[in-house]
């Protein structure tokens, strides 16, 4: 090759490069962007649900589905079991690939003799307990477990079940036609709603004496009596200690059953129409048939559905004059027919429920949001059930039985969750809450941006207070009065100070500051006025030295001969501080300040996060703002000192209305700084999110909560991507904010060229 | 600043003078509050205020931290009640229920040390109470390896050999101290090199087995070479019982020896020689041995490992960690901001998208670096680190190699932080080579490439070089995206080590700030872990302002020769 070539060639790759390196930067920028929302999108995208599987073969299959009282599913989705009346599990092996030949024939012993029926039953996968109502009136409890088996490395679903004591829970021999159970701390509760519309309960329960001794006993109530109508649907809490019950007027009862002896009425209350909520001897009744009730995962929250379709969410919420009273907290879209049943999941608080024309939905309680609707074709369905992993439903229809996969990743955020007021079970009101670990797997975590965003804020306006009079003032001084000499010590100075590591600002505000101000505040509020009324009077003297005495001092080094001043000001309000304390304070100013403002005192708290973050605030206001004030052309300062202004008024009229554009610029990546800060408020606040103004408490910022829940978030989880939404947010305002900073600051160049 | 205004400032050095005013008219005197002489103050305070805070943290920080070192006298106080207490004096404060008119009662704080027999570190102590103070020679300041340090009066050494009292116990300590030491370093010796590399070997051959299972197949080649790889790990295994067995023999040797102190209440502490780093006696030093004693233990700082939960010892391997990763960074960040700030300059036309790059660029320097650490995690460690082990590391799996934070990921994040500064300063280095020198270039015949890469670029060396600089004082600073990516409070082993391949990238590191961080907010014992947070706080401090001292020195450099050329 001819070295023309060469060169040539080599002139062609390095333009390539360069652009290379150019694009890169784009690229980065882009990725940036493009991460970011990469990983918020999955909140936003819908959920789904799609047939999988459908099992449909003969007679014989319809037969046993006109037979079955329960069924479930395994959390592989690889086996679905059935429930026969008269006790005998039909297995369906769903891992098959051909769905007609999966029906299993071995049939099992069943699991009582003497060919009693079962007339309904209730599965309560949470509980992993299927409570049997025989024809008989007795209630039998069976625990069910879907154990996965390893057999030669291939993986198996085993089902295995174990038959509880019988109870007699209707009296009369009349056969049940609604049931529950519930086994709390020493106690087991059954509930059932006779053929007759009779309303029965039975508490065993084992007290335990303090040597050691059980003592059994045993309570049945008939609650009929204190019904206004006919009951058709009941629930009964985790714990054994609440019945809620629903009637065909439209009314919810909620019995305490904490004494066994003697349940308690709490309160009929008016379960739909427009009086929802009131109880019934203000309102009269609902409009529909109570048709379904069950409780979702923690045992707080109770799904109420209707005859009209309506489907609602409801726990207990302090009520004036009745006390804790069961409410409907989050409404959700209903339906057209009457609700026929209702499956919570066994993760988080999202629920299914399904009508008589065959429509199922899914709902999620606290964000009321309802995901899909599926038309599974005409027929009411026998059954419904959602798998262990929400990834799926089953259905049992009257000729066939269906899996729907559920694709759902991120039911509990929505916008709403995320920006707005939720009113979360156990809260007396809706708020703003965020809280996103807790210790059970009933925990419901709490995402709301809101008291991070707002600790953000606060943090960024308690610096911003702090750190915008001292460094706009101080760049003014710097550029305008300053003498050389003191300008070429100054901005090293202020390099220094931008050069700080945030992490150690935020050890010494930590550490250091905090634990000092809690001690010596009443000082540091004496010097917060000292100090201006030492500088005025500093002034007022300066202006009264005779003449010959104030030209020996070098001009523009008013800042260094205040040094010593201003810590003259400083010792002197330490020593006073006592004083101030135990005479205008009372002696303690954490009690002065709780009984006059009602204000509590934290060690960590904003006005030291607004004195350590004002300090990385203060050089970059500082050094945008004397950048821009010195670009003011002299030209200018020059003709309105020339015309017998003074130096004020020259930098109030002349200096700071050109520099305008520069010192707001300042402020605004000042501010962009302040929000974007880490270290420091991880380090000096609590980090605890609470939203509150007053100046002594701490908050927990959006950039510390992603540094302290990033690491233990699991990837691809709610939380996780909940913390890239408060990425993208901090990366979207900063870009922002320093952008427009940025033009700013070019449009005023460009103007003060042009002067 | 231009003459005029110069001229102007020296015309009027503090608004109108009493002459001048005389001349013109002396009712246009403007009053105190409108000729703006109390806001020229305020504004001057403003910039008095900012200079004193700064200078008071550097000096705080710098106080405290150097006082880390030297050899503070103990105490020895009487009290009122007859009791006794030895300690270092830390703090000196006004007692807190002391009423103004009961004086200015105070109070000191010492540190007792003794953890293990008094379960604190620290006592205050009113000034009222105090009947005696005085600092005996013969108190003894004990390092140990746990429980912190000892304080008290040396009484006997018990040994082997027999009891030593008074005169001969010194010698006789120093000797046996010298054994102990010798035999400590053999320890961690063995620890660290032979057993390390034992290890090495054995994972290497596990492996190695899992590939071959992997790979399926009952190849007899393939068995043989299985077979191969189990000899491997049964002969490693068996030097390892043997290394094993060399340390417990030499453990064994360790244990013999007491120092006996009598405490300040009167009872006596046991400290096996085994568990004593150092013994000094602070009251008994002399200004040199002080001084001699001071650098020993800034040496120790640099040098060592931490010890006690990072409250005692040294930072070398948070410095190493340091220094590493901004090295790893600097070679990522450089080339690609110099092309980019090359291209800016060199070959674009300037237009909107120059200007909109070049705002991007500022913009993206004013990002939270949060961000960056939840950019880093998501993108380099999860996706591109979870293919990285699923093409590479198979075998390691599920147990993430590169999938985890490690050393490369925390430096590459950094390099996107540092990405703006660098292309920053580098377009200011090229913008500072005037045209002629280009022009010239171009005269001789040269290609643009040519003028480019050997000509401006050469001339923006130091502004290159500022960029850099400045990027690397950023980046050493910064802790909030490390502690997504890959930074721990203590990393087992350094990213560098004898094994192949010697630069070991997937490894954890330590980082300066964020032992500080982690030392002051997450240790158990925060109060005694002051000093060494004051300590590591001032040599980041240190390693910080030297960089940025040199960073905008160059800048001022480069600036300087601009402005000659304009």
């Amino acid at each position: 090759m001819d070295i023309r070539t060469r060169r040539q060639l080599m002139d062609l790759s390095g333009r390539v490069l360069a652009a290379l390196g150019a694009l890169a930067i784009f690229g980065a920028i882009f990725l940036l962007f493009g991460f970011l929302a990469r990983e918020v999108a999955p909140l936003l995208r819908p959920a789904s649900a799609e047939q999988a599987l459908r099992v449909e073969q003969d007679a014989r299959l319809a037969k046993i589905l006109a037979e079955s009282v329960a069924a479930g599913v395994d959390e592989y989705l690889e086996q679905a079991f059935l429930l026969q009346r008269d006790g005998t599990f039909h297995l369906l092996d769903l891992s098959m690939g051909d769905p007609l030949t999966t029906v299993d024939s071995t049939e099992r012993p069943p699991l009582w003799a003497g060919g009693a029926k079962a007339s309904v039953a209730r599965y309560d996968p949470l509980a992993g307990r299927i409570v049997v109502g025989m024809e008989d009136g007795r209630a039998l409890p069976v625990d069910i477990q879907q154990r996965a088996a390893f057999i030669e490395g291939r993986r198996t679903v085993e089902l295995l079940a174990t038959v509880g004591d019988a109870v007699r829970l209707e009296p009369h021999g009349r056969s049940l036609v609604h049931i529950d159970w519930a086994a709390g701390q020493n106690r087991e509760v059954a509930a059932g709603i006779s053929e007759e519309g009779r309303l029965v309960v039975l508490i065993r329960e084992e007290t335990r004496s303090l040597f050691g001794g059980g003592q059994r006993s045993e309570h049945a109530h008939d609650l009929t009596p204190l019904l206004s109508g006919r009951a058709t649907a009941l629930a009964l809490a985790p714990d054994g200690l609440t019945l809620a019950v629903g009637d065909d007027g439209g009314l919810l009862y909620q019995w305490d059953l904490a004494n066994a002896s003697s349940p308690r009425l709490i309160g009929k209350i008016v379960a739909n129409g427009p009086e929802a909520g009131r109880v019934a001897e203000e309102a009269g009744r609902g409009s529909f048939a109570v048709t379904a009730l069950a409780y979702l995962i923690g045992g707080r929250s109770l799904v109420v559905a209707d005859a009209g379709g309506g489907v609602t969410t409801w726990f207990t919420v302090p009520v004036e004059g009745h006390g804790q009273l069961l409410q409907p907290v989050h409404r959700h879209q209903g339906h057209v027919a009457a609700v026929v049943h209702v499956a919570p999941s066994q993760r988080n608080r999202n629920f299914a429920t399904a009508d008589a024309a065959g429509v199922v939905k899914l709902h999620h309680s606290t964000s009321e949001q309802t995901f899909f609707s599926l038309e599974t074709g005409a027929g009411s369905l026998g059954g419904l059930v959602m798998a262990p992993k929400n990834d799926a439903l089953l259905l049992v229809k009257e000729g066939s039985v269906e899996l729907w996969s559920v694709s759902n990743p991120h039911p509990e955020v929505s916008w709403k969750t995320l920006f707005g007021k939720v009113h979360y079970e156990g809260y007396p009101r809706p708020a703003y809450v965020w809280q996103s670990t807790g210790g059970s797997n009933a925990f419901e975590p709490k995402l709301s941006l809101i008291p991070l965003a707002f600790g953000t804020l606060k943090g960024t306006f308690y610096a911003l207070i702090f750190a915008l009079p001292l460094g706009v003032l101080g760049a003014l001084y710097t550029s305008q009065f300053a003498s050389k000499r003191l300008q070429q010590i100054v901005k090293p100075v202020v390099e220094v100070m931008a050069g700080l590591p945030s992490v150690v600002l935020g050890f010494l505000a930590g550490l250091w500051l905090a634990p000092l101000i809690a001690r010596i505040f009443p000082a540091v509020v004496l010097m917060a006025v000292s100090i201006p009324l030492a500088l005025i009077a500093c002034a007022w003297v300066w202006r009264r030295l005779p003449g010959p005495l104030r030209e020996r001092f070098p001009a523009g080094v008013e800042a260094l001969l205040l040094m010593p001043l201003l810590g003259l000001v400083v010792l002197g309000s330490l020593q006073l501080g006592p004083v101030l304390e135990s005479l205008a304070m009372r002696g303690d100013f954490r009690f002065w300040l709780f009984d006059v403002f009602g204000w509590t005192y934290d060690q960590r708290n904003s006005l030291i996060i607004g004195i350590a973050m004002g300090f990385a605030v203060i050089p970059v206001v500082f050094s945008i703002s004397e950048d821009a004030l010195s670009s003011v052309p002299q030209e200018l300062v020059a003709g309105s000192l020339a015309l017998g202004v003074t130096r004020w008024q020259t930098v109030t009229g002349v200096v700071v209305p050109t520099a305008l554009p520069g010192i707001v610029s300042s402020v605004m990546i000042g501010i962009g700084r302040a929000v974007g800060e880490t270290m420091i408020v991880l380090m000096a606040t609590g980090n605890t999110p609470v939203m509150d103004f007053n100046i002594f408490n701490g908050f927990r910022a959006l950039s510390a909560n992603i540094a302290v829940e990033m690491p233990e978030a699991p990837v691809g989880g709610t939380l996780y991507r909940v913390l890239f939404v408060a990425a993208l947010l901090l990366f979207l305002f900063t870009f922002f904010l320093n952008t427009l900073g940025e033009l700013v600051r070019a449009q005023m160049r460009k103007r003060v060229e042009r002067l | 600043m231009s003459a005029l205004w110069q001229a102007s400032k020296a015309a009027m050095p503090k608004g109108p003078s009493h002459k001048e005013e005389a001349l013109i008219a002396p009712a246009r005197r403007p009053g105190f509050w409108r000729s703006g002489d109390p806001l020229v103050w305020m504004s001057a305070g403003a910039l008095a205020v900012s200079l004193l805070m700064v200078l008071g943290l550097v000096l705080l920080v710098a106080v405290r931290g150097a006082a880390y070192f030297w050899p503070a006298p103990v105490l020895r106080l009487e009290l009122a009640d007859g009791s006794t207490v030895i300690g270092e004096q830390v703090a000196r404060e006004r007692a807190p229920a002391a009423t103004p008119s009961s004086g200015a009662r105070h109070r000191i704080q010492l540190k007792v040390g003794n953890r293990d027999v008094y379960g604190m570190d620290f006592l205050w102590v009113d000034e009222d109470q105090i009947a005696l103070r005085e600092t005996p020679r013969e108190i003894a300041v004990l390092e140990r390896l746990q429980g912190g340090d000892a304080y008290g009066i040396p009484v006997r050494l018990e040994s082997a050999q027999g009891t030593v009292h008074g005169e001969g116990m010194w010698q006789r300590f120093q000797e046996l101290h010298a054994q102990v030491v010798r035999l400590r370093n053999e320890i961690r010796r063995l620890e660290r090199d032979r057993v390390g590399a034992i290890n090495h070997r054995i994972e290497a051959a596990r492996l190695a087995l899992v590939r071959l299972g992997r790979s399926g197949a009952k190849d007899p080649r393939r068995a043989a070479e299985a077979a191969r790889q189990e000899e491997i790990i049964a002969q490693a295994e068996r030097e390892y019982q043997e290394v094993l067995q060399e340390i417990r023999s030499l453990r064994s040797q360790l244990g013999k020896g007491v120092l006996v102190l009598a405490l300040a209440d009167g009872r006596e502490l046991e400290v096996p020689v085994s568990e004593i780093v150092r013994v000094y006696f602070p009251n008994a030093m002399n200004l040199m041995q002080k001084l001699g004693w001071y650098a020993s233990k800034l040496w120790e700082f640099v040098s060592q490992e931490p010890r006690e939960s990072n409250t005692e010892g040294g930072i070398f391997p948070a410095i190493f960690g340091t220094v590493l990763m901004v090295l790893l960074m600097t070679v990522a960040v450089v080339p690609a901001g110099v092309l980019a700030a090359v291209y800016l300059t060199e070959y674009a036309k300037e237009g909107w998208v120059t200007s909109v790059l070049r705002v991007c660029i500022r913009s993206l320097a004013g990002v939270p670096s949060i961000v960056f650490g939840a950019f880093g995690v998501g993108f380099f460690i999860y996706f591109v680190g979870g293919r990285v082990d699923r093409l590479f590391f198979p075998e390691k799996l599920p147990a993430p190699t590169f999938g985890t934070g490690g050393i490369l990921w925390a430096s590459l994040t950094l390099a996107l932080l540092t990405l703006p500064v660098v292309i920053v300063a580098t377009e200011e280095g090229l913008a500072s080579v005037p045209n002629s020198v280009r022009e010239a270039s171009y005269a001789l015949g040269a290609t643009k490439f040519e003028t480019v890469w050997k000509v401006a670029v050469p001339g923006a060396l130091p502004g290159i070089m500022t960029g850099v600089i400045l990027g690397i004082a950023r980046a050493a600073g910064e802790v909030a995206p490390l502690m997504m990516t890959g930074v721990v409070k203590l990393a087992p082993e350094l990213p560098v080590d004898g094994h192949p391949p010697f630069l070991h990238l997937e490894r954890k590191l330590m980082h300066l700030g964020y032992f500080i961080y982690d030392l002051g907010f997450q240790s158990p014992n925060v109060e005694a872990a002051q000093p060494m947070l004051f300590a590591t706080a001032l040599a980041l401090m240190v390693i910080v302002f030297a960089l940025n001292f040199a960073g905008i020195r160059l800048r001022s450099r480069i600036r300087a020769r601009a402005a000659d050329r304009v």
